[in-house]
C-alpha cells in the first residue's frame, strides 16, 4: 500500500473514489464546519453516555458502602484474569481504530481498511471471552442477577445484588461493544469502496470517539468490579 | 467614525475590492473563525487543517496503557499478597484509591490523545468537563446523603410518635398537634382573648368578605382518608374562595 502525503490531496492513481467527489451540505459554510458540528453532536451524546455509566457507578457505591461485604465476596468470583485480558483487547483496539482515523487522514485506504477489521475482531473476541468464559458458566452456576439468582454455596445474603450490578454495568457495556461492531463493520464496508478518505472521514471519526467511550468505560469497569475487593 | 478606530477600520476586509476567490474566501470565514485558511485562496476549508497524531505518538500511549493496567493489576495481587504472607490488611479504601487514580491516568490518555480532544475544538473538550460535573453532582450528593442518614434517622426519630399523632415539635416546649395555622390562632387566641382576636381577624380578612373565623385553618392538614365523606361534600362554598391567594 502506497503512503500519500497529505499535500496531494490523498490522491491516488487509479479510478477515482467517492470521497474525491463528496461536497459538504449545502446548509454549512464550510466543510470545517460539517466536521465541527458533526463531532460537537457525538461529544454531546458520548456526554449522556457517561452520565448513563455514571448512574451504574453511582448504584454501584451505594451498594458498595452499605454491603461491603457482598461486593468484595462478589469481586473474589471473578478471574481478574479474564478482566486483564479483555482491557488489553480493548486497549489494543483503541490503538488499532486511532491508527484507521490516521491512515484515512493520510489517505493510506487499505491499511485504515486493515486497522478497522482488526478492531472489529478485537470486537469479538472481547465478547467472545465474556460469554464463553464468564456470563456463561456464572449463569449456569445460578450466580444471576436478582431473583434470577440460585447460587448455593453464597456467604452473605446481598450478593444477588452484587450479581444486579455485575449484570447491568458490563451487559451494557457488552451490547455497546456489539453496537460498537456493527459500527465498525460498517464503517469497514463503506471504506472499502472508497467512501473515506483525508477530506471526508467524520464517520470514522465519530465511531472512533464511540470506540474510545466504550474502552474508558472499561477502564473504569475492570478494577472497580475485578480488582477492588 | 471616529479616529480612534482608523486602525481598525483600516484592517477590515472590504467586500468591495475582493476578487471572487477572495470574497467566497472571506464569505465562508467572516468572523475569521480558522485563520490558519484565510489567503488561500480557492482551495481551503476541506478538513486538511485537521491533526494528523504520529504513529510514535500512538504507540506511545498504548504503552503507557498497557503499563499502567500492569501496574494497576500488580498494585491489587500485592495487596492480597501482603494479607496472605504478613496478614497486613490494608485499607479498602487505599486500594479503591490507588485503582480509580490509575483509571483515571489512563482515561486522560485516552481522551486527550486517541480522542484527539488536546487539538481539538476546546468546545468539546467544554461538553465532557460539563459531563463529569454531572457525573461529580451524582456522586458527590449520593455520598452526601449517604454519609448522613444517620443525622436524618436521628433527627426525625425525635418528631416520630409511636401511634402516629403526627405532632411536631418546634423547640423544647412547644409541641403542636393541629394544623400550623389553627396552631398560631390558638396562640393569638390565648394572648389576646377570643374578642379581641375576633375584632383584629374582621380588620385582616374583612375587606374581602371572609367571615368565617376557622374557614380554612385546617387545609393544610393531610385530612385525606381520615374524615368520612370529605370529598363528597356537597357545600360548594367551602371551595369557591380558594383563589383570593393574590390578592392579600
Amino acid at each position: 500500500m502506497s503512503s500519500i502525503h497529505p499535500s496531494q490531496g490523498g490522491k491516488i492513481d487509479g479510478p477515482v473514489l467517492p470521497h474525491d467527489s463528496i461536497e459538504k451540505g449545502h446548509h454549512w459554510r464550510t466543510k470545517d464546519d460539517e466536521f465541527d458540528a458533526g463531532k460537537l453532536g457525538m461529544w454531546l451524546f458520548l456526554g449522556t453516555e457517561v452520565l448513563l455509566f455514571a448512574g451504574l457507578f453511582c448504584g454501584y457505591a451505594i451498594m458498595r458502602m452499605k454491603y461491603p461485604e457482598a461486593f468484595a465476596n462478589g469481586s473474589h468470583y471473578l478471574d481478574w484474569r479474564w478482566g486483564a485480558l479483555n482491557t488489553l483487547v480493548l486497549l489494543w483496539s483503541s490503538y488499532t481504530i486511532a491508527s484507521a482515523i490516521r491512515h484515512t487522514q493520510l489517505g493510506n485506504r487499505g491499511w485504515a481498511t486493515i486497522n478497522l477489521v482488526i478492531t472489529w475482531f478485537c470486537a469479538l473476541f472481547f465478547i467472545l471471552i465474556k460469554f464463553t468464559f464468564e456470563y456463561g458458566p456464572k449463569w449456569a452456576e445460578g450466580k444471576r442477577p436478582g431473583v434470577l439468582f440460585d447460587y448455593p454455596y453464597a456467604q452473605h445474603s446481598m450478593e444477588p445484588m452484587w450479581w444486579s450490578l455485575y449484570y447491568a454495568a458490563t451487559g451494557i457495556h457488552a451490547s455497546h461493544v456489539i453496537i460498537g461492531m456493527g459500527l465498525i463493520g460498517w464503517l469497514i464496508y463503506k471504506n472499502m469502496r472508497g467512501w473515506y478518505g483525508p477530506k471526508n472521514y467524520l464517520a470514522m471519526e465519530n465511531v472512533g470517539l464511540y470506540w474510545h467511550i466504550v474502552d474508558l468505560i472499561w477502564i473504569f469497569l475492570f478494577p472497580l468490579l475485578y480488582l477492588i475487593h | 467614525m471616529s479616529s480612534s478606530h482608523d486602525h481598525h477600520e483600516h484592517e477590515r476586509p472590504d467586500p468591495a475590492t475582493m476578487t471572487d476567490a477572495q470574497y467566497a474566501d472571506y464569505m465562508a470565514d467572516p468572523h475569521a473563525f480558522h485563520p490558519e485558511h484565510h489567503g488561500s485562496g480557492d482551495h481551503g476549508h476541506d478538513g486538511d487543517g485537521h491533526h494528523v497524531t504520529s504513529l510514535t505518538l500512538l504507540r506511545v500511549v498504548l504503552g503507557v496503557l498497557v503499563f499502567f493496567t500492569i501496574a494497576t493489576v500488580a498494585a491489587s495481587r500485592a495487596e492480597i499478597w501482603i494479607a496472605e504472607t504478613f496478614e497486613l490488611y490494608i485499607p479498602t479504601l487505599v486500594n479503591v484509591f490507588i485503582a480509580m487514580s490509575i483509571a483515571t491516568i489512563k482515561a486522560i490518555f485516552v481522551i486527550a490523545i486517541f480522542m484527539h480532544l488536546k487539538w481539538d475544538n476546546r468546545l468539546n473538550l467544554l461538553v465532557l468537563l460539563f459531563t463529569l460535573m454531572g457525573v461529580g453532582l451524582f456522586i458527590g450528593f449520593t455520598a452526601l446523603d449517604l454519609g448522613n442518614r444517620q443525622t436524618i434517622y436521628d433527627w426525625k426519630a425525635e418528631q416520630i410518635q409511636p401511634g402516629g399523632l403526627g405532632n411536631l415539635t418546634r423547640g423544647e416546649d412547644e409541641t403542636i398537634s393541629v394544623s400550623m395555622v389553627e396552631h398560631a390562632r390558638n396562640k393569638a387566641i390565648q394572648k389576646y382573648g377570643e374578642e379581641e382576636f375576633a375584632k383584629k381577624l374582621a380588620e385582616k380578612h374583612g375587606h374581602h368578605g371572609h367571615d368565617d373565623p376557622m374557614r380554612s385553618a385546617n387545609r393544610s392538614r393531610a385530612t385525606h382518608g381520615l374524615t368520612v365523606g370529605l370529598f363528597d361534600s356537597t357545600a360548594p362554598d367551602d371551595h369557591d374562595h380558594d383563589d383570593h391567594g393574590g390578592e392579600h
